[in-house]
């Protein structure tokens, strides 16, 4: 007899299973994954270069092009993913399943936090190897909690952003496509945004990669601890449960909005 | 003859036009055409105000730096785009077989799938991109005579470079699926790293920047960015025409290797293979 915590448990588990065993089995793409954007990066740091820039920017980018990646991974394999599944025909398999369509999607972000975090870790090595970026040895365990607090947030606005690929096709691909740079650009991936006017300082601190890689910067670079950031630090954990919430809540309102539109499972849109 | 495949043409060209732009109306389409390429650029202006701590601004490397992220980013747009009409073709929409035994020349029908993306949306982001960075960002471009002379003969020269690298690319895709998104990440990541689209290749370390002067976008960028922040003058013979022929030789090969890389996916049964959806 399958219990109602096993309908939330195992969905989440095969579906984290099959990205990361899918994503990880051949060696060559997990190595042009983690290599390539490297390529793009570095442009970056040699621009900073041509600027004279301080050196503490090229750490700038590393901790930056290491969100980035989280970023791409929350908009095109989670937020995105409902869009493949209906393409793929298997959107009607999770929907008529008792799965937990929430549980489904955790199981997704799991398993993008698991594949995004081996090639990141190629990103961070190029930039203390190659480009020589200090990261404080001290620091890193607190840097972690605050950059696993972010993903959590990350990936919890990526499954509010999956709701709309229930009603939507195209039109939702195309807002992810065009959500990458206005979003890069607004939550300050490559500098700070104290070069921002205020109003657009407190817009771009409604997304969580913002805060977050505003307090890894200064945690780094400046000496920081989560102490001192803890306005920061807090904004960021209750962001977590109320995107989550607002996930379900939109997951649900979306079936039913989508089911009675006739679109859920309509291909090609 | 020509009659057919400018029909075949004319009707690929629609169909790319309605694929780019039916899912939503005009209004929208255009602002969506444009925001993309302008925050893509406005990251590279606060780039160059962080690096410079908010300082003097130096017109001429902001512009350096903005007119070669715009034309990339337009260049890089349209061969992006032409590898996802194959994609889309192929593995979404499922109809790249019925294409291909359609009577119309299967190379017009590519070119003309992605010409509106490339005259509609890159072109007019593109203009937009240089007026956002001219009359907000302060960015100094300082057209005479001489260099839009330049500009002009550059233009058509770039452009049959990039028409031939997108057709090679568009080759690539008939026999591949599994790694050609990394393959375009690839070349793309490789052009922007070595290609002095945002810096000189000076800056590059000694051990690499050679290899800027056999990577043709570094031509290719140069040819339309000096023309346009003012220092035409400075660009040689020997460059522009090192340029063409880097032009000459991707269309040459691009065509060749489109018909190639067909003939080739039609041995192995991969034109119409479906592995991604």
């Amino acid at each position: 007899m399958t219990s109602k915590l096993d309908l939330i448990i195992k969905p989440a588990f095969s579906r984290a299973y099959i990205r990361i065993v899918m994503g990880n089995r051949v060696w060559a793409e997990v190595l042009t994954d983690s290599m390539l954007p490297v390529l793009s990066l570095a442009a970056y740091v040699y621009t900073y270069y041509f600027l004279g820039a301080s050196s503490q920017y090229v750490g700038f980018v590393i901790l930056g092009g290491a969100m980035l990646a989280f970023w791409s991974n929350v908009l095109w394999s989670v937020g995105s993913q409902l869009y493949w599944e209906k393409e793929d025909g298997n959107l009607e398999t999770f929907f008529i399943s008792p799965a937990s369509k929430m549980s489904l999607l955790t199981g997704m972000a799991f398993g993008g936090v698991v594949n995004t975090a081996l090639r990141v870790i190629v990103t961070i090595a190029v930039g203390v190897i190659v480009f020589g970026v200090h990261f404080d040895p001290s620091q890193i365990p607190e840097a972690l909690s605050v950059f696993g607090l972010t993903v959590i947030d990350l990936y919890a606005l990526g499954m509010v952003f999956s709701s709309l690929y229930l009603l939507y096709g195209r039109e939702a691909w195309h807002i992810s496509n065009l959500l990458t740079e206005p979003v890069s650009f607004i939550s300050g991936l490559y500098y700070p945004i104290q070069f921002f006017p205020f109003w657009l300082q407190a817009l771009a601190s409604l997304i969580p990669m913002t805060l977050g890689l505003d307090i890894l910067r200064r945690m780094f670079f400046n000496g920081s601890t989560i102490l001192s950031e803890s306005l920061e630090v807090g904004v960021l954990a209750i962001m977590a449960p109320v995107l989550i919430l607002l996930a379900k809540f939109a997951l649900d309102y979306m079936e039913q909005f989508s089911k009675r539109e006739g679109r859920l499972t309509l291909r090609w849109q | 003859m020509a009659i057919e495949g400018w029909r075949g043409f004319k009707a690929a060209v629609w169909l790319g036009w309605q694929i780019d732009s039916n899912w939503t109306d005009i209004f929208l389409f255009s602002l969506y055409t444009i925001i993309k390429p302008v925050f893509g650029m406005l990251t590279f202006a606060f780039m160059y105000l962080a690096a410079t701590a908010g300082g003097p601004i130096d017109p001429e490397k902001l512009a350096y730096i903005l007119v070669g992220s715009s034309l990339f980013t337009y260049a890089g747009n349209a061969i992006w785009n032409s590898f996802f009409a194959v994609h889309e073709d192929k593995e979404h929409y499922m109809t790249i077989r019925y294409l291909n035994i359609a009577p119309s020349n299967f190379t017009l029908y590519y070119l003309g799938r992605i010409t509106p993306s490339v005259l509609f949306s890159s072109t007019i982001s593109l203009i937009i991109n240089l007026a956002v960075g001219v009359f907000l960002l302060g960015m100094k471009v300082d057209p005479t005579s001489q260099t839009t002379a330049y500009l002009l003969v550059s233009i058509p020269i770039v452009a049959l470079g990039i028409i031939g690298y997108a057709l090679m690319v568009v080759g690539v895709s008939f026999f591949t699926t599994r790694y050609l998104w990394s393959l375009v990440d690839g070349l793309t990541g490789l052009s922007f790293l070595l290609g002095g689209v945002l810096y000189p290749p000076t800056v590059l370390p000694p051990a690499i920047k050679w290899i800027s002067q056999i990577v043709p976008w570094y031509y290719w960028i140069e040819m339309l960015r000096s023309p346009i922040i003012g220092s035409g003058a400075g660009l040689t013979l020997s460059f522009i025409l090192l340029g063409a022929a880097f032009s000459a030789a991707f269309l040459v090969l691009g065509i060749w290797f489109f018909n190639w890389s067909v003939n080739r996916a039609k041995r192995d049964g991969t034109l119409d293979m479906v592995i991604s959806w």
